[in-house]
């Protein structure tokens, strides 16, 4: 008698049952298989014969695999008949029970699914919620939509906006028709005092309306009066509401108190709600009180803000100022032709440079989602397939189509759903991450920044929509076949269709394409980003640290005063151990723009010429040492070479020396204020130009002034340190205090740190961008490696068949790699054809960096066809390890 | 596996609707009038219906399990007199209810068919 025990526990061998579970069912299948061997005998067959006849009872299918399924009965429960009794949802929970459990027995693939839906999620959630805070947020101000910046723009100066002049500001308000109310304001410092303690606050000088345009309404108090709002009106301020609640524990008795601003009494008046964020940090308002009179007019220096009436758009309003601006030019009241009004939506004027990026990263993140989307429903439509199988034998043992697509659905919805959650919280941390990058003083105060809910479930809904859906397209197919045909596909083994294939290959193909093209933009964006690092900013500024100092002017009104102090406080630092060198500056790097106009001997301007704004920069000898400035040319101003009645000399910088004198050296050549008749001042060195704007912003032409000539109230200090420059804070502001208890030291930083802050944002989006480059190549990666080992594993059989007819594991192996490289070189074509479109967007990011940059190209489809060929390489080892032996002999 | 020849009803959609549940109602029907073991269980759906249906070792003891895991049948071993110890199934009460129902939808389904055709089915 055969054996039977023997070869049944073959087959049963993986289960791992309890053994008394297995000896039992050993026993009686045993027992079936010796009745059936009996039968065969008594039927006149031979021994061979009834012998492989039982056999054949067992060839069928896979036992192993059918009592596997035993062992999790509800798994494969969708009988037509229901357990009990109950609602709608009575189904659901156990369908939930399954699709648990099936996540858990299927725990790379769950992960992986998971994995890239979060990913995708989080990635598009975080950045959208950083572009709804910039532009989709309505500003805190009543009808928002209708209040527009106020400027003058100068394009013969080379400026877009100069700034608004006391007798435009009248002239505009009286004359438009356009608006139903316009407010100026400016944005200044000043020394606080407050029963015997001092600080530097940023503060507004504001029209008396400016309230009423923005619709807000002090939260105490009341706002400004007309006659408040005149030269020689009533010196009185009101608070900002975060300053009154620091300063004043939010006492609803200041109204009425006396502070003092620069050592003059101001009357608190009221106090203004928190959405008055205007100008920018402003902690206190007073009235502008300006002068309408054009002869006593300071150049341009407001800010406006106008409500259009109902119904007027930008355009016609800004067409309204115009003819307002050139009928007063006519009427000879202008002073100057070259400005004229310029208007722009409040939002664009103050967000308008984050407006590419943020479009740029926005369009990343739509790709990866793209790519997420794409993966997920290519892994879930492998599993699918996989699982024709499976529902074949559930549609014959008698479950409904509707009943196991409603399995299947829910299994994909809690995958997605898991996917869902975890991506929305990983988002609300990439977030937190990512604001943490941006330094909150570049940003306007009421933008606010949260994870958006709504796009956060519009990112899990499409992405969890991909995965359901793609998940289904197979089940569908394989559920609508018939029974017989499918059970007997699926006892050779589930293989995808042809057209499947195709579509799998193709969705592959299009994710590589599309994580190139990130990869491109990405490796475009960071070599620009690498370039400006790189970029000279013609000052040193390691172990260097900065601080301003402002002299009130009613101690401090004289010139004499203003240069004793400047000139005083210098020496008494260059004493300071490990100073190694101090001067004071107007304008250190980044530190703003002073503009005004030059011309050079022997340099006429012709009408057509442009006539560039100059930067003048006041400074003493020693501040070009302190900073690190290089001279190409000559030398320093000298201290004795400027007096309070003339200057002697002059540096300009290498910009303004091409400019007027493209092929001369400068030295000895003489410049002077435009218009001035004044006398002509010697230039005596050229310096490299500091980029003071930026790193990666154009220098402007630049003068430096010696200090001596033109006296300020407020300056830079600059000190060059031989050791730790933070160490220099301290006996800084000792000296300070000596020579005056009175004054704060302020704006406090390291050179180094504020290079680092003007490159925040470059440093941000390149890198985030970077990162979702990152994040696509991975999910593409991912993307070959599932379709590839997929396609192995169903052809496990036909790679056993080929061996044991003599393919050698070298040919299995580079056949499957040119499969899958097939895949890749499509896709690396692809995107080289949309790359190629698609980083013409990027290219006003570039900074001189080609948009079809070589090296950059060359190393992504490098990268991408290394990491292709990795994803390649692990299933195609797997090919080419199969053990044909085994491999027949798994069916 | 399962396998069920229905090579004389060939028509697609119906042959989803005689195999919902099919498998099940043979089995269930068959150990209603007495306790049978899987061998007979098997000799009698391929004599029944003359070779028309035909379960395999492979696929018949994996439902049966299931349906002794749900609880409609309970299997135990019994050592008859001059035989070897086998595995006999007998239907439950609650395997009663099913049967009970699954046969209704059956003849609800049989007659619907039989009205639209004319068909006598046995």
């Amino acid at each position: 008698m055969p054996d039977w025990k023997r070869t049944i526990r073959e087959r049963l061998s993986g289960l791992k049952l309890d053994s008394a579970r297995e000896e039992e069912i050993v026993d009686e299948l045993a027992q079936h298989l010796q009745d059936r061997y009996e039968f065969s005998l008594s039927e006149g067959a031979s021994e061979v014969q009834a012998r492989r006849q039982a056999l054949d009872e067992l060839s069928g299918g896979r036992l192993a695999e059918e009592l596997r399924s035993i062992r999790r009965p509800i798994a494969l429960d969708p009988i037509g008949v229901p357990h009990r009794k109950g609602g709608p949802l009575s189904g659901f929970i156990p369908d939930l029970k399954i699709a648990f459990r099936n996540m858990r027995t299927k725990l790379a693939f769950s992960v992986m699914v998971i994995g890239m839906l979060a990913l995708g999620v989080a990635g598009n959630a975080a950045i959208f919620s950083i572009f709804d805070g910039l532009f989709l947020r309505p500003l805190p101000f009543a009808d928002a939509e209708r209040l527009i910046d106020l400027d003058e723009t100068a394009p013969k100066w080379n400026l877009h906006f100069v700034g608004i002049s006391n007798p435009d500001f009248y002239l505009w308000r009286k004359n438009n028709g356009s608006f139903d109310g316009m407010a100026f304001f400016t944005g200044g410092s000043f020394n606080f005092s407050d029963r015997g303690t001092a600080q530097r606050i940023l503060g507004g000088q504001v029209t008396y309306d400016l309230l009423d345009v923005l619709g807000l309404k002090p939260v105490l108090g009341r706002g400004f009066l007309l006659e408040e709002d005149k030269p020689g009106g009533a010196k009185v301020a009101m608070l900002g509401y975060d300053f009154w609640q620091r300063v004043f524990q939010g006492d609803r008795n200041v109204l009425g108190r006396d502070v003092k601003l620069n050592e003059e009494p101001y009357t608190v008046v009221g106090v203004l709600p928190r959405e008055a964020v205007l100008p920018e940090r402003a902690e206190l308002w007073t009235p502008l009180a300006a002068d309408p009179d054009p002869k006593k007019s300071n150049g341009w220096y407001l800010n406006g803000i106008g409500r259009l009436k109902h119904g007027v758009s930008t355009q016609q309003a800004e067409a309204d100022l115009v003819r307002v601006h050139k009928a007063a030019i006519q009427d000879g009241q202008k002073v100057n032709e070259i400005t004229s009004p310029i208007l722009t939506p409040l939002r664009d004027r103050y967000l308008g440079d984050f407006r590419t990026v943020s479009h740029i990263l926005l369009g990343g993140v739509g790709v990866v989602l793209l790519i997420a989307c794409v993966n997920v429903a290519a892994l879930m439509m492998v599993r699918g397939s996989a699982r024709a199988r499976e529902i074949a034998i559930r549609t014959a043992i008698g479950a409904s189509r509707g009943r196991i697509i409603r399995q299947l659905f829910t299994e994909n919805l809690v995958l997605a759903a898991t996917g869902g959650v975890l991506g929305v919280l990983l988002g609300e941390l990439c977030l937190r991450g990512m604001l943490s990058l941006m330094p909150a003083d570049n940003l306007p105060r009421w933008i606010h920044f949260s994870l958006d809910w709504r796009f956060a479930t519009f990112c899990v809904v499409i992405t969890g929509a991909a995965a359901v859906l793609s998940g289904l397209v197979p089940v569908l197919q394989a559920s609508r076949v018939d029974a017989r045909g499918s059970l007997q596909d699926a006892g050779v083994r589930s293989s995808l269709s042809r057209g499947r294939r195709v579509t799998l290959g193709a969705l592959v193909v299009c994710e590589i394409g599309l994580a190139l093209i990130l990869s491109i933009g990405a490796g475009l964006l960071l070599e620009a980003f690498r370039k400006v690092l790189n970029v000279d900013p013609g000052f040193r500024p390691e172990n260097v640290i900065s601080y301003r100092v402002n002299l009130p002017e009613s101690k401090y009104k004289k010139p004499e005063q203003q240069i004793a102090f400047f000139e005083t406080l210098v020496e008494k630092l260059r004493s300071v151990p490990g100073v190694k060198s101090v001067g004071a500056t107007s304008a250190a790097p980044f530190g703003g723009h002073w503009g005004n106009f030059w011309e050079a001997e022997g340099h006429p301007l012709g009408p057509n010429d442009k006539n560039p704004v100059v930067l003048q920069v006041v400074a003493t000898p020693e501040y070009f040492s302190a900073i690190g400035m290089t001279f190409l040319e000559g030398r320093p101003f000298r201290l004795d070479e400027a007096d309070l009645k003339f200057t002697h000399t002059v540096v300009v910088n290498e910009t303004f020396a091409k400019y007027y004198w493209p092929a001369k050296s400068p030295i000895g050549k003489r410049i002077r204020h435009q218009g001035s008749n004044g006398e002509w001042v010697e230039v005596v060195g050229v310096t490299r130009d500091e980029k003071h704007y930026g790193l990666d912003q154009e220098m402007k032409p630049s003068v430096f002034l010696p200090f001596r000539g033109t006296p300020q109230d407020s300056m830079s200090i600059v000190l060059r340190s031989s050791i730790d420059p933070q160490m220099l804070i301290a006996p800084s502001r000792e000296i300070v205090r000596q020579m005056d208890a009175g004054l704060p030291m302020f704006d406090v930083r390291t050179m180094t740190d504020r290079v680092n802050k003007s490159l925040w944002a470059r440093r941000a989006y390149s890198w985030l961008f970077g990162a979702f480059a990152l994040i696509a190549v991975v999910l593409a990666a991912a993307g070959i490696y599932g379709v590839v080992s997929y396609a192995v594993s169903q052809r496990t059989q036909e790679i056993g068949i080929r061996m044991a007819l003599g393919a050698q594991p070298g040919q299995v192996l580079r056949h499957t790699l040119a499969g899958g490289m097939l895949l890749v070189s499509a896709g690396v074509v692809l995107g080289l054809a949309g790359a190629l479109g698609a980083v013409r967007l990027l290219q006003s990011l570039l900074f001189g960096v080609s948009s079809k940059e070589p090296t950059v190209y060359g190393a992504v489809i490098l990268g991408v066809v290394l990491i292709g060929l990795l994803a390649n390489a692990i299933p195609a080892r797997r090919a080419a390890s199969v053990d044909p032996m085994r491999a027949l002999r798994f069916e | 596996m399962l396998y069920i020849e229905l090579q004389h009803m060939a028509t697609q959609p119906l042959d989803r609707e005689l195999k919902k549940g099919s498998a099940e109602l043979l089995i269930l029907s068959l150990v209603e009038a007495r306790p049978r073991h899987g061998y007979e269980i098997s000799k009698l759906i391929e004599e029944r219906s003359q070779g028309t249906l035909r379960f395999q070792l492979a696929s018949l003891y994996p439902l049966l399990y299931r349906l002794e895991s749900r609880g409609w049948i309970q299997g135990r071993w019994v050592e008859k007199a001059g035989q070897r110890r086998r595995r006999y199934y007998r239907l439950t009460t609650e395997g009663r209810k099913v049967l009970a129902l699954q046969r209704r939808g059956w003849q609800q389904f049989a007659e619907a068919i039989r009205r639209i055709t004319g068909i006598e089915y046995a």
